[in-house]
């Protein structure tokens, strides 16, 4: 037998297995037990056990695999198991469990009911850790996974070290924390959550979560750019004329008025979301598929980004605040009657951007950014607008010749479309655009992978890449930060400045007459 | 929409397609041929339900080639996906029951959709006929359905001939396809470090499969994978001599494994198919090393999933080495 060093992705030898050369799997080959911290919420139900699940059925998970949920409502393991089958029942994309695959995969999860406050809890983790090593094989490879609310992030990293879980006590084996958005609420806190965690693990061994990225789209950003040679020579300022990057949701704040009212667009989808996906656009090629070498480039872009005088922000930003209208002919609520919204709410639920990106690829190119709730439509996409032609050739003097556009369509229906001119069949000389539709529904065989399963898998593999880097969220916020302060200083009277299932407040076409129509 | 027609008419065929297009006044857009050629009434309704099924979720246009009596027609189905009405998939029907190889390559040629990637699905009985040539010649990839007849070895003995010959680059075996998942399954017992050790010592393999290539394949890719040499029917020899026993038993189900056995000195390694469900194998392993039961997915071995796999997977060195070791292990069989 054959001894590759470090295939393990441990740092440990393992024998090579010569049936394995070959066959193409995506099987996760580190055994590991993942813990749930806040496993009785809405996010655990919703989105990472039916994720779990999902990757058991396609056979994803490493052989030796446990789940061990954690939190402050009381189950015992049988109920746990239970409460498990449910969410999958009732959220899984994949339908009712199969019984003998969830017997299998149940008898490898258990529940602690947890204070996070009391360190003996997460003593009895590590015993329940070390059990599960025992008894599944699972190796010492932990991931933690921080699905509480973001006041209880510091609490848990803060106790997983006094409890010996922290990864400079596990060297046999890797420990990993997934931790869920928003890193912090300002620049002040992502800091100092940012200090708290580095007092305990390691940046390589941090995985901060933004699902947005988890996308098919997303990722297909980078193929469409770096896998294809017709677009690359013109993804500059000589032949870009604007972009456009939106994230438009019907919704209102769904009984989350509460956390909402003290977040409010920029910091719940501008300073994350969206940063990243104009990362994507405008980074350079990296040098390989390399995690880092990704994140490397992707920083690059926000530190060439400027963050704007205090005097500068009502010239490169709109808010708004939605009041009562109709989402699908159904009447809605304004924001400030939504429950536990203050009255007099100063919060954006909408927000816009104008910023530019000071290298030599993007001068000049203005990169508009525009989120909001209770739109007229659901719309995710990144539109790139190329320049008019240099000199009109075509049409009748009555035609608009339109500007070639590039959409790259996130949701509802994940695709790429291309805008351009042709001639309308018939004598004279009409020029009319035409759009051609690539959608990932109807294009391949082979369907997408919610983005949490994507992600989870990512993060017991050791893929960084669609994770944020600490430098990059940290950029992300020195950017928006003068914007918040400037907003939340100042009063705006105007609020409710758009109804709900408009297209956002008038003074946002001040900023950007050419918005693309929701 | 679907509209009969008398003989092979390629423009008349062609204008038909254009026209229900123009009917729906959208988006066409295809990124596959696919050209399924079978001359069996049984298989042919088989083939036919997996070109719908393929249907719904390639962009493609899909020429069904069959030995039968009868018209010809075309079909177009088209979705709407954000208010755009899109031509999905398009498909004809020929009836080609004394059309000459060369003709038949003729007509398809004139029926594909030029620039995009053509897939040939052969459910002919045998790859000696002409047509199988004929149309090999003008596909990218060409998937075979060794065990879509009882045919014992025999069909597996035509794949093997085409070893050398400018066929054997494109095509890929169903057969061989399906076994993915245990194969996959096999190799999870020896990914333990504790029993990795144990595949010099294997003794003897029992293999129970509803279908002769099957077994075949998967006896050949764990002999090429251990260097084993065929010294016998029904044996292998390893490097140290020691022979391996095969023993290969008819299951239940036509075109599936239902069980695999290996036997080392001190171990038995067993991969079956679960009773209750179909798609879950179980493992177990007793002997020296016990490991727990546990059950794992039996995963994308749809018509459709496995298609997709001949398509954009590389014809790859272990089904080339596997093939030799089933002709090879052939040699000594009567």
């Amino acid at each position: 037998m054959t001894v590759t060093p470090g295939t393990a992705g441990n740092g440990l030898a393992q024998v090579a297995n010569p049936l394995r050369e070959g066959l193409e799997s995506t099987r996760i080959t580190d055994p590991c037990t993942i813990v749930f911290f806040g496993a009785s919420g809405d996010l655990f139900k919703r989105m990472l056990m039916p994720a779990i699940y999902n990757l058991r059925l396609q056979d994803q998970l490493p052989a030796s695999f446990g789940l061990i949920g954690f939190a402050r409502s009381p189950y015992s393991d049988d109920e746990f198991r239970e409460y498990c089958k449910s969410c999958v029942n009732e959220f899984s994309r994949s339908g009712p469990v199969k019984e003998p695959l969830w017997n299998d995969l149940a008898q490898r999860i258990s529940y602690i009911t947890a204070d996070f406050d009391d360190t003996k809890h997460f003593e009895t983790l590590r015993t329940r850790l070390d059990e599960y090593e025992k008894q599944f094989g699972a190796g010492r490879n932990r991931l933690f996974y921080l699905a509480t609310p973001p006041s209880v992030f510091p609490k848990i990293i803060t106790q997983l070290k006094r409890a010996h879980l922290d990864p400079a006590d596990n060297p046999a084996g890797w420990s990993r924390i997934i931790v869920e958005k928003p890193f912090g609420t300002d620049l002040a806190s992502a800091q100092a959550l940012q200090t708290e965690v580095e007092k305990v693990f390691n940046e390589n061994d941090v995985y901060r979560i933004d699902h947005y990225l988890g996308k098919e789209t997303v990722q297909d950003i980078m193929a469409l750019r770096f896998a294809n040679t017709i677009f690359e020579p013109i993804w500059t300022r000589n032949y870009i004329q604007s972009v456009q990057i939106t994230a438009a949701e019907t919704l209102g704040v769904e009984g989350r008025g509460g956390y909402y009212d003290n977040a409010g667009a920029l910091r719940d989808m501008i300073q994350n979301h969206v940063m990243n996906l104009l990362a994507l656009v405008a980074m350079e090629p990296p040098a390989s598929a390399d995690a880092n070498a990704i994140r490397n480039e992707k920083y690059k872009v926000f530190s060439a980004i400027a963050p704007p005088a205090p005097e500068e922000v009502f010239h490169m930003s709109v808010r708004g605040q939605y009041g009562p209208g109709a989402i699908a002919g159904e009447a809605v609520p304004g924001y400030r009657q939504e429950p536990d919204v203050r009255p007099d709410s100063n919060t954006e639920t909408y927000a816009a951007l104008r910023l530019y990106i000071n290298n030599w690829r993007w001068a000049g190119v203005p990169f508009y950014l525009r989120s909001g709730k209770r739109l007229a439509r659901k719309v995710s996409e990144i539109a790139i607008t190329f320049n008019s032609i240099p000199h009109r050739l075509f049409g009748e003097k009555s035609d608009t010749i339109e500007q070639n556009v590039l959409v790259i369509k996130i949701q509802p229906d994940e695709g790429i479309s291309i805008r351009f001119n042709a001639k309308v069949p018939g004598q004279k000389n009409h020029i009319r655009s035409v759009t051609m539709d690539f959608n990932y529904g109807t294009g391949f065989g082979v369907q997408s992978a919610p983005a949490y399963e994507r992600l989870i898998a990512d993060a017991m593999r050791g893929d960084a890449t669609l994770f944020t880097r600490w430098d990059a969220v940290q950029r992300a916020w020195e950017i928006v930060m003068p914007i918040l302060e400037v907003w939340q200083s100042i009063r705006d009277r105007s609020f409710p400045n758009y109804p709900a299932g408009s297209e956002g407040p008038e003074s946002a076409a001040a900023l950007n007459p050419g918005w693309r129509p929701l | 929409m679907a509209a009969a027609m008398t003989a092979i008419d390629v423009g008349g065929l062609l204008d038909k397609l254009a026209e229900q297009r123009r009917d729906r006044a959208g988006i066409s857009t295809t990124s596959l041929n696919l050209v399924c050629f079978v001359d069996d009434h049984d298989l042919r309704e088989r083939m036919s339900a997996r070109i719908d099924e393929l249907a719904e979720r390639y962009v493609s246009r899909a020429i069904l080639l069959s030995c039968e009596d009868g018209g010809h027609a075309v079909r177009s189905h088209s979705i709407e996906v954000n208010d755009t009405v899109v031509t999905h998939s398009e498909q004809i029907h020929l009836a080609v029951r004394d059309v000459a190889a060369d003709e038949l390559r003729s007509i398809v040629q004139g029926l594909l959709v030029p620039t995009v990637r053509t897939v040939l699905l052969w459910a002919g009985e045998h790859l000696t006929d002409a047509r199988f040539e004929a149309l090999g010649s003008l596909a990218d990839t060409i998937v075979l359905f060794s065990s879509a007849r009882d045919s014992g070895s025999g069909s597996l003995r035509e794949v093997l001939a085409l070893r050398g010959t400018a066929m054997e680059r494109k095509v890929r075996d169903l057969a061989f396809l399906r076994l993915a998942p245990w194969q996959d399954t096999i190799a999870q017992f020896f990914d333990d470090p504790e029993l990795v050790d144990e595949l010099p010592h294997l003794r003897r393999v029992e293999a129970t499969t509803g279908s002769a290539p099957e077994a075949y394949y998967l006896i050949g890719w764990l002999a090429g994978r251990l260097k084993w040499e065929a010294c016998g029917r029904n044996e292998f020899c390893n490097a140290d001599g020691r022979t391996i026993t095969v023993e290969i038993e008819r299951g239940p189900v036509p075109r599936r494994i239902y069980s695999v056995q290996l036997y080392s000195a001190g171990c038995v390694f067993s991969a079956t198919m679960e009773h209750d469900a179909d798609d879950l194998i179980c493992l177990t392993v007793q002997g020296e090393k016990p490991r727990q039961h546990r059950c794992v997915p039996l995963h994308d071995i749809d018509m459709v999933s496995l298609v997709e796999r001949a398509i954009f997977m590389p014809r790859g060195e272990i089904f080339s080495e596997t093939l030799g070791m089933v002709e090879r292990l052939l040699q000594h069989e009567p």
